[in-house]
């Protein structure tokens, strides 16, 4: 043992963990950002183009696998676009009357959100931490808590900001709550990640009148993360009439890990 | 230039496992590349590679996963050295690969266990902001054992033939 303790193995070893240890001071003070930056960067030539190779290839066999439930989904997605013109037309005549009354009554208009374009420098593939790395921090006034949204729906929540980059917790994970209401009829609970990138709108009252299908939007009680942005759709009850409350999965349209540019929610 | 050879296949591993497993993955079937080639480099080779690679390669990883340093890097290089000594050096003189395949089997173990148990650790210290699931590494524990030993053999041939390569060079070195 005292052998093995003066050799050169065991020497390199130890200056190697000294190495690491100063890595992490460094990386918990926020020097290690250019650093960080650059090796981020760096792999991102080969990861675009074996995405690019990968991607037609996972697509077009999924589809091949799925081809009855893609049939099946056309149809409903018709009948759905039927349905959503028809809505859409008293949208407008709705939006009209709205836009006139509260210019009659002097209303404040709806406030806009602020939103910070980024890239995604690298998503977790091995489902370990659940998160994705962004290419924007402080410089562009990113803070922890804020929301991160791609293609309208809320795919994340920022939790550590560097200068240069983020890191951000996707809402699949076990870990993140969201709380959430329905856009419906405001029935609140929680959205909270469940293990195999599900999610589930989970604490909502027994009583409430929830259907597969209804959408689920923020409630906006966090003040970092704005009411009403989109977290997806209601789907299978996962509660028992007897327990204390409903608990339904939720589904999102968008592949969090495949996402390559988001937006993040700076208000 | 050995060690410019291991930037460029540590930084096309990394490359590969972004762009491929971040939309195939399936359930944690992702295999970890870097600790099977520090294994593989730490029975072949004599010298001290494996602890090059797993330096810089736990270092990468931990940046690109958003995971406080130390949580790829520390198991990596604690996988190399234990492997090089414990397999080549003390228990077995001739190291066969199902030796490799067994190493490979415990470091996963390891590694997925540190990187719990290390970011709990800093998480409670307020050194980083949200600690790895114990559930979701243990969901995804058997499936990350299912592709590295899938891979562990053809990896361990690739270090090898490397290794042949490298000595080959040596020996026809041009003299000036």
């Amino acid at each position: 043992m005292i052998r093995f303790i003066y050799s050169r193995t065991f020497l390199a070893f130890a200056i190697a963990l000294v190495i690491v240890l100063l890595g992490l001071v460094m990386q918990v003070k926020g020097w290690l950002q250019p650093i960080e930056y650059a090796l981020l960067q760096a792999p991102r030539p080969v990861s675009n183009i074996v995405r690019s190779v990968a991607e037609p290839v996972r697509v077009f066999f999924t589809t091949i696998g799925s081809l009855r439930s893609v049939v099946r989904e056309n149809a409903t997605l018709q009948a759905q676009v039927v349905s959503l013109q028809q809505q859409q037309v008293q949208l407008d005549k709705l939006r009209t009357d709205n836009d006139l009354l509260r210019e009659e009554l002097k209303f404040k208009g709806q406030s806009k959100l602020t939103l910070e374009s980024c890239s995604v420098l690298s998503i977790d593939p091995q489902e370990l931490s659940d998160t994705m790395v962004l290419s924007c921090g402080k410089e562009q006034g990113i803070q922890e808590g804020q929301a991160v949204l791609s293609q309208g729906y809320l795919v994340a929540k920022v939790t550590y900001v560097g200068s240069y980059t983020s890191t951000a917790l996707l809402i699949s994970n076990a870990q993140s709550s969201i709380d959430a209401r329905l856009s419906k009829n405001n029935t609140e609970g929680v959205v909270k990640g469940s293990f195999g990138s599900g999610m589930v709108f989970d604490l909502v009252s027994q009583n409430a009148d929830v259907n597969a299908g209804d959408l689920v939007v923020t409630a906006g009680i966090n003040s970092r993360i704005p009411k009403d942005i989109l977290i997806g759709q209601v789907g299978n009850v996962l509660s028992n009439p007897n327990d204390l409350f409903k608990k339904m999965s939720v589904t999102s349209p968008v592949r969090q890990r495949a996402v390559e540019f988001v937006y993040v929610v700076k208000q | 230039m050995r060690y410019v050879v291991y930037v460029i296949i540590i930084g096309a591993i990394i490359g590969v496992t972004f762009g491929l497993f971040a939309s195939w993955g399936w359930n944690g079937l992702v295999p970890d590349l870097i600790l099977l080639m520090v294994i593989a480099l730490s029975l072949v080779f004599e010298g001290l590679d494996y602890l090059f690679v797993s330096l810089l390669g736990g270092f990468w990883l931990d940046i690109v996963y958003g995971l406080p340093i130390g949580s790829f890097t520390i198991p990596l290089l604690f996988c190399g050295a234990v492997s090089s000594l414990l397999l080549r050096k003390w228990l077995f003189s001739e190291v066969k690969w199902y030796h490799f395949v067994g190493a490979i089997i415990a470091a996963t173990i390891l590694l997925k266990f540190w990187i719990w148990l290390y970011s709990n650790m800093l998480f409670a210290f307020h050194w980083y902001a949200v600690p790895v699931s114990g559930g979701q590494i243990m969901r995804n524990l058997i499936w990350a054992i299912i592709a590295n030993v899938v891979l562990a053999y053809p990896v361990y041939v690739i270090v090898e033939m490397f290794a042949r390569s490298q000595l080959r060079w040596q020996k026809n070195k041009i003299k000036l």
